[in-house]
């Protein structure tokens, strides 16, 4: 090895000689060290200062495992949020009215003309929180697997054991709590987790609690004026489209842009002279 | 023979609905389209077969029997049936709610907020927001309980943070007391009713010129530690007592209530409509310079130019936030003419809809009251101080239903029972099945006549309403002598005309006697009748689109 090495450095030496290239060639060579000198150093100072990014683009980041977690399923969780938020609180809805190209759950339905609705969903916030965790639990998993993959190929020695995955809309915030637990071990080196929260900014929570109170209010009166809750609550905006087979209402935080729909059908006048039922 | 048919009709159809309404079957769950819980269906096949169902209503059935469903977890209650609150985990009483202690409302004083809900609610909302709250039983209306929400005073609280610098926070006495058995902070003293940038305190906090959106909605100064400090006032900005003890500002004009778009004072008023907003590029302020970025938006909805009251909205006449009004469309957006007495014929046509439009917060919504105009909208208003009408509209359900059995005009225009006007009827009126000759002066129709759906299968729903106002005017035509024109002789004994051994000759239905006018006259009389209830006849839609005739002469020759 140390002969090879030997020979690649007469050989290089010996190609200036080879071109003649006289003394003029030592003051060249120390000219050319000079500037791959300033290059490298300039091409160090490139990678310094971007390095983070370069990290990222390479996908060689090392973040702890929180940030990984969250990174990876942050976007996930927006979107079951989102999806949820658009369809009345149900990823598949059963029973729904189509409006702007979503599926809207009814939250309260009665298929009679004239008489109130029945609330359909009566633990709304419950049932929101366990469907984003169904949405979200096959990709908390891939994410936990991406990270202890990410791990081993940096040396760790990995120790993951899968734990209940639960969902929580709490004031202006969504906390998802994944209790795995995670050992890392490299040499002397042990990290221990023993779970993982991810935190998303949103109202839900409080679009959910006035949605309660909207259908509490219709499965008892029949009909609600939306303009009281814009009174009372003065950063929301409550909005009712009337289609042909029931209402979406839809309500804004004209703060965040946060958005809750969801139909009702209630209190429905036949068009022309009634039939009891439909 | 034709009129004792559609009587045979009619009174069938009633029996049937009868026998139909007593028949009802509760569905735990029924199938199809729109799967739902603790439905009455009409069909049996209609339940979800692996659900329970009985031919009984759903209120007389165990299963689907109206209780409270109460969410122990965050302690609500909601009007619910056993099966649904149970198959969600809840925890279901077949008491109503107001009944149940644990669905009693109170009061939940929660940090500067307030909520009306159950106490176990409340202290979920405690858990929640990790504030300190109480709950107070004895307040049953949510209007008083939110009115009561910030009552703790407040102060500043100075104390040595753990850089060991001497700081200050605005907090009340009890948070301040919470913050001296922090190990994170030392030499904690709380001053009562003081401002953190009183510079007695030597806390470090001073004067400045920036401003802030508080919780309630109005502009506060902030001193230099970022603290609130007193409603923004610029013409105490150096005022040192200003900046010294916590005070009502003394600022708001009277002729601008709610410091609407006011570079002066930040004291806003939601119901006045303003609330706190960070200034933007456009943004219009009041004469005078504003200090800090923050201002009392105006909440009115001054650039909205569509319809409003009996005109357009302007830009000095404008929908007030708050403000609710009706409007009605039409193919190209929408129209003015509804007013609280209006009954254009636009109103009427079909596809017609009536709208409700709402300005909060500078923004303008639309509700449509009903597809089919069974909701109607209603408004009303009241002239302000500065002589501005403020509008409001609800909508509320069109009662047509009776007038066509109503016999006086009283009886027919009485508000209070019914939306139905009084018109002339050529002498006829409602039979049930049909307009009848009878020589009365008038009838009773829809102010707004109902409008028809389609079901799934696009047929017609509702087009009875057209039946009832359905006419047939039987005229017996001779020719005389070698004439070709058909003439109408009254008092004419036809021997066998269409059934009728014998009859008064309708002249009048074809314009008289010896006159032909093929019943043209007479049928844009009926015609106007036959429109006003519902979408029947030869009408002119919401765009205006013409309808065509459906009067048609047929003829039985007797020769």
């Amino acid at each position: 090895m140390g002969d090879k090495s030997e020979n690649k450095k007469f050989s290089h030496c010996n190609f200036f000689s080879k071109n003649n290239r006289g003394l003029m060639n030592k003051s060249g060579q120390v000219t050319i060290f000079i500037i791959i000198a300033i290059i490298i150093v300039a091409a160090g100072i490139l990678i310094y200062s971007f390095y983070p990014q370069i990290k990222t683009s390479l996908g060689v980041q090392q973040q702890n495992p929180p940030s990984f977690i969250q990174s990876c399923i942050e976007n996930d969780i927006k979107d079951a949020v989102n999806n949820l938020s658009n369809q009345g609180g149900s990823i598949v809805p059963d029973n729904f009215i189509l409006y702007n190209n979503s599926k809207v759950q009814f939250l309260c339905y009665t298929n009679e003309y004239y008489r109130p609705c029945l609330i359909q969903q009566p633990m709304l916030k419950q049932h929101i929180e366990s469907e984003i965790e169904k949405q979200i639990s096959t990709n908390v998993d891939a994410c936990f697997a991406s990270m202890k993959n990410s791990y081993i190929k940096q040396g760790y020695t990995v120790d993951l054991i899968s734990g209940s995955k639960t969902v929580e809309l709490l004031p202006k915030r969504i906390v998802s709590t994944f209790n795995y637990s995670l050992t890392l071990t490299k040499g002397e080196d042990v990290k221990k987790y023993n779970s993982f929260v991810v935190l998303l900014d949103n109202n839900l929570y409080e679009l959910v609690a006035i949605a309660n109170s909207i259908l509490s209010w219709v499965t008892t009166y029949g009909n609600v004026d939306v303009t009281t809750y814009m009174t009372y609550y003065h950063d929301l905006k409550v909005e009712d489209k009337s289609l042909s087979n029931g209402k979406v209402y839809i309500l804004t935080d004209r703060n965040t842009g946060n958005k809750f729909q969801f139909a009702i059908r209630s209190q429905v006048w036949p068009a022309g002279y009634a039939i009891p039922l439909t | 023979m034709k009129r004792e048919k559609i009587f045979l009709v009619f009174f069938l159809g009633i029996f049937l609905i009868g026998i139909v309404s007593a028949s009802a079957t509760c569905c735990e769950k029924t199938t199809g389209a729109n799967p739902a819980w603790c439905q009455n269906v009409n069909d049996a096949t209609q339940c979800n077969s692996a659900f329970r169902s009985i031919s009984s209503p759903c209120e007389s059935t165990s299963f689907c029997k109206l209780g409270t469903c109460i969410n122990q977890q965050d302690g609500t209650c909601i009007p619910s049936t056993q099966t649904i609150c149970e198959g969600n985990n809840g925890f279901w009483s077949s008491s109503q709610q107001d009944s149940l202690p644990q669905c009693q409302l109170g009061c939940c004083l929660i940090g500067d907020g307030a909520s009306f809900v159950t106490q176990v609610a409340c202290n979920k909302q405690i858990s929640d927001y990790a504030v300190n709250g109480t709950f107070n039983a004895n307040i049953n209306d949510e209007q008083t309980c939110l009115a009561m929400a910030n009552p703790q005073s407040q102060g500043a609280c100075v104390y040595t943070d753990s850089n060991y610098q001497k700081t200050c926070s605005l907090t009340t006495k009890k948070d301040c007391q919470d913050k001296a058995k922090s190990s994170a902070s030392s030499n904690v003293t709380f001053h009562d009713g003081y401002l953190c940038s009183a510079q007695e305190l030597q806390d470090g906090c001073g004067k400045s010129t920036q401003t802030q959106c508080d919780d309630k909605g109005d502009v506060r100064f902030v001193d230099t530690c970022g603290n609130l400090a007193n409603i923004y006032d610029s013409s105490k900005v150096n005022d040192e007592n200003y900046w010294t003890h916590i005070q009502a500002p003394n600022c708001t004009p009277t002729n601008n209530p709610g410091n609407k778009d006011s570079a002066t004072c930040g004291a806003c008023d939601y119901y006045s409509g303003s609330m706190c907003k960070e200034k933007k590029a456009g943004d219009f302020i009041n004469a005078g310079t504003l200090i800090g970025n923050n201002f009392c938006k105006n909440l009115d909805c001054v650039d909205y130019r569509g319809p409003y009251g009996i005109n357009k909205s302007t830009a000095t006449n404008y929908p007030r936030h708050g403000e609710t009004w009706c409007a009605t469309d039409s193919g190209t957006g929408y129209q003015l003419g509804l007013t609280i007495s209006g009954t254009g014929d636009n109103l009427n046509a079909p596809g017609n809809n009536q709208f409700r439009l709402t300005c909060y917060n500078g923004e303008v919504t639309n509700s449509l009251c009903d597809s089919t105009r069974q909701e109607i909208c209603s408004e009303n208003y009241t002239t302000l101080n500065d002589s501005h009408k403020y509008y409001e509209a609800n909508c509320k359900a069109n009662l047509w239903q009776d007038c066509w059995n109503q016999t006086t005009q009283s009886d027919c225009e009485d508000i209070n029972s019914r939306d139905c006007v009084w018109m002339g009827s050529n002498g006829y009126s409602f039979s049930g099945s049909g307009l009848i000759k009878t020589g009365v002066s008038g009838l009773c129709v829809p102010k707004y006549s109902p409008g028809f759906d389609r079901d799934p299968s696009n047929q017609v729903l509702g087009g009875a309403s057209c039946q009832i106002a359905s006419s047939t005017c039987y005229v017996m035509m001779v020719k005389i002598g070698t004439s070709d024109k058909w003439t109408c002789k009254p008092n004419e004994d036809s021997g066998l005309f269409n059934g009728f051994k014998s009859f008064t000759n309708n002249c009048s239905c074809v314009g008289g006697e010896n006159n032909n006018d093929n019943g043209v006259a007479w049928g844009i009389q009926q015609n106007k009748i036959c429109t006003q209830m519902g979408d029947c006849g030869n009408k002119t839609n919401y765009i205006g689109s013409f309808g065509y005739p459906t009067s048609q002469i047929s003829t039985a020759d007797s020769s």
